[in-house]
């Protein structure tokens, strides 16, 4: 999967739409470490940035703090993301959105769960005391 | 940080326009373009945007560029789509957008001799 061997890379998120920025240059330094495939690079990056801005814009009561700890790693041979937040239990395997008959007279939102299903290889979630945790797989 | 994207235009008469978008339109991308791509919109009927040079689009650029197409399209005009890359293509898929935003495969020299 990757052309530098073994790789273990972590973030802290809190849910502040300002962490965004740091969260961009956290997978910019994933990918110029890391000779990852063109559609799996671009898989990654999508999936991660769905998620993370859903978490700092959705994920928790705003007078709350949350955290969103992420962690990218290749285990035999397989990329794996995982993110543990301390948000609202949320599960995106259940958010199963319909698409819209009329999509020319829809919200021109909702897009981003669907995009991290269809790119993620396999996903599975659980609620683990008060964390969510979610762990996609990428081919 | 270094700009996400850039954003450039070519006028090709009455009416239409050419918006090449190079970089990622992601959640810092949108940020940065989208007033000027909604007034484009506003003012055309016909909007050409060259992806050409896109290598990322997250779902919120996708809500950039679907809120231009229903602007233009409320004024009977199109906005359509020109030569994504591969994976740009594939979101643009996958959300079911495409019958709003069209996308059309067009060689650089053929937009060139259109005037775009």
């Amino acid at each position: 999967m990757t052309g530098s061997g073994a790789m273990r890379e972590k973030l802290v998120l809190r849910n502040d739409r300002a962490e965004i920025v740091r969260l961009i240059g956290w997978i910019d330094g994933i990918e110029r470490r890391c000779a990852l495939p063109a559609r799996t690079a671009y898989a990654l990056r999508l999936c991660l940035e769905e998620i993370a801005v859903n978490f700092v814009s959705y994920g928790c009561d705003p007078a709350v703090e949350g955290v969103m700890e992420i962690e990218v790693r290749t285990d035999r041979g397989r990329l794996e993301a995982t993110f543990r937040d301390t948000g609202r239990p949320f599960d995106p395997l259940a958010e199963r959105a319909s698409q819209p008959a009329d999509r020319a007279a829809a919200p021109a939102s909702g897009f981003g769960l669907a995009l991290v299903r269809h790119f993620a290889s396999r996903l599975s979630y659980q609620r683990a005391g008060d964390h969510n945790l979610l762990t996609l797989s990428f081919e | 940080m270094a700009a996400q994207i850039q954003m450039s235009t070519r006028d090709l008469g009455p009416g239409r326009v050419r918006v090449h978008l190079a970089g990622r339109l992601d959640v810092a991308g949108s940020g940065e373009i989208d007033l000027r791509f909604s007034a484009l919109c506003g003012a055309h009927e016909e909007v050409l945007v060259d992806l050409s040079e896109l290598t990322f689009l997250a779902s919120i650029g996708i809500r950039t560029l679907l809120l231009g197409a229903r602007t233009v399209r409320k004024r009977g005009g199109k906005l359509l789509l020109v030569n994504p890359r591969p994976e740009i293509e594939e979101v643009l898929t996958v959300s079911g957008v495409t019958e709003i935003m069209p996308v059309c495969r067009s060689p650089d020299e053929d937009l060139q001799s259109r005037g775009a």
